[in-house]
């Protein structure tokens, strides 16, 4: 009876007569006793107890390697969601300091033309598939309202035609997302929207003021107050190693002005990365160039500490390719050509064709199954990562060749994530 | 014999699984996840 390779085990912190069993391939979590650790070397365990290890992913019961050479393909034929982020314009009402978009924003937006592809495109990419996300992107999306309306309302006739579930999401700064912009986009299929503040309103105002210098926070308070109770909220937060500390002061303040738990569907804080020159703005430096940075250990675990620790939502670790690799994420751009990352727009060499025309071969220029070598396979947190961000690696070598290796961040930090986890599952408090 | 194994979570099969859990934790490209 042999253990999986991405099965993690860990001391569990609140009994030390238990390990807390972690698999990293499918995400599931046990604790158990010592003396089941030893039958399980002697295969001595209950047919039970066998049978819950083996569903779990902690018993590997066939060729492991060849699982997850596979892994991503299952995923991928499995799958039966077609996931489109519409970059609606790269304008925005906002001048946040750190904007990756960086010189890459203006006055550009997703024509009527753009429009008629992109019904078009999706209409020819809807076989086999029973569900279909838009995420509304930008810039700042909600400056396309009148767009978004209209292409969202071609597109639920369609999708109805073609029974296949909608489902519209908006990434957005907050300060546009009035009740009056939420009534008009949920009979269309609004679900969610992920809103940006990125810590206590001296903190975030100044990493995200209006362009005319006038801080946003409290514009972005009152439209989460407006609209809590009509559409799901997810707040994300971008924190640099100067201002992480701060951001459980803005946690609080959500709490004291009864944005409580129950009113948002979950809470994610994220580092900033540093864009490359060719993009960022030029007074921008302190963003991080990889996971692997010390400091990030720290504030990684830390922030989901703090977000946990006051009943948040935020998200489990799971298995996770980068999207790259999913064959049915596009991120359709302004203009009609689509990528593989919103990381990448405008970054031509990456673009994989248009929306009028075809989907080009792009498994060799993005380097799909990098992680596919004698040292990734080998590794137990290969489904956490499958090769990093390849993003991220090309803004900080030049190129998406090779993978971005995240073993010196889980190594320090997955015991305490996956204990995060456990302490909310058990119900156990911090 | 009962179990002696406490589980806190099954875990998810591959089809619930999604690009959005980590793939943001090194950069900003934020996407609504879960």
């Amino acid at each position: 009876m042999k253990v999986s390779r991405y099965c993690l085990t860990f001391p569990y912190k609140a009994d030390s007569d238990l390990s807390l069993f972690f698999s990293s391939k499918k995400s599931s979590a046990l604790l158990v006793p010592a003396a089941v650790i030893d039958d399980i070397a002697r295969g001595a365990l209950s047919d039970e107890e066998s049978d819950t290890l083996k569903e779990l992913g902690i018993i590997a019961e066939h060729d492991e390697q060849a699982e997850l050479l596979g892994f991503i393909e299952d995923i991928n034929a499995l799958r039966k969601r077609l996931d489109l982020i519409v970059v609606m314009n790269l304008d925005c009402n906002l001048a946040c300091t750190y904007c990756y978009e960086g010189t890459r924003k203006g006055r550009l937006f997703l024509s009527a033309d753009t429009a008629d592809a992109l019904i078009a495109f999706i209409e020819n990419s809807l076989d086999g598939k029973e569900e279909l996300r838009i995420t509304f992107y930008g810039g700042e999306p909600l400056l396309s309202l009148e767009q978004i309306v209209s292409i969202a309302e071609r597109v639920k006739a369609l999708a109805r035609a073609r029974n296949v579930k909608f489902i519209l999401s908006l990434v957005t700064n907050g300060t546009l997302l009035t009740r009056s912009v939420v009534e008009k986009l949920k009979p269309l299929g609004l679900n969610s929207a992920k809103v940006t503040l990125d810590g206590p309103r001296e903190v975030h105002d100044a990493f995200r003021p209006f362009k005319s210098g006038r801080g946003s926070f409290d514009s972005i308070i009152r439209t989460i107050h407006e609209i809590c109770d009509l559409t799901n909220i997810q707040i994300g937060g971008n924190y640099t190693r100067d201002s992480y500390p701060g951001f459980p002061r803005l946690l609080d303040y959500l709490i004291e002005e009864g944005l409580t738990p129950d009113k948002i569907r979950a809470v994610k804080f994220d580092p900033v990365a540093q864009e490359s020159s060719e993009y960022a703005l030029p007074d921008f430096n302190d963003g991080c160039a990889s996971l692997n940075e010390p400091w990030l250990f720290e504030a990684s675990v830390f922030l989901r500490n703090e977000i946990m620790k006051r009943g948040y939502r935020t998200p489990r670790i799971m298995p996770s390719p980068c999207m790259i690799e999913l064959n049915s994420s596009f991120v359709v751009h302004y203009d009609g050509s689509l990528y593989k990352c919103p990381g990448l727009i405008g970054r031509r060499q990456y673009c994989v064709g248009h929306i009028a025309d075809k989907v080009e071969e792009y498994r060799q220029s993005h380097h799909l199954d990098n992680w596919k070598n004698e040292q990734c396979l080998a590794c137990a947190y290969l489904p956490l990562c499958f090769g990093g961000c390849r993003y991220m690696r090309l803004v900080r070598e030049g190129s998406m060749e090779g993978v971005e290796c995240r073993k010196p961040y889980f190594d320090a930090v997955l015991g305490e994530l996956v204990h995060q986890d456990a302490e909310r599952e058990s119900g156990a408090g911090t | 014999m009962k179990t002696r194994i406490v589980v806190l979570n099954k875990g998810v099969d591959k089809e619930t699984v999604t690009a959005e859990s980590l793939c943001c934790v090194g950069a900003y490209v934020t996407l609504l996840w879960g």
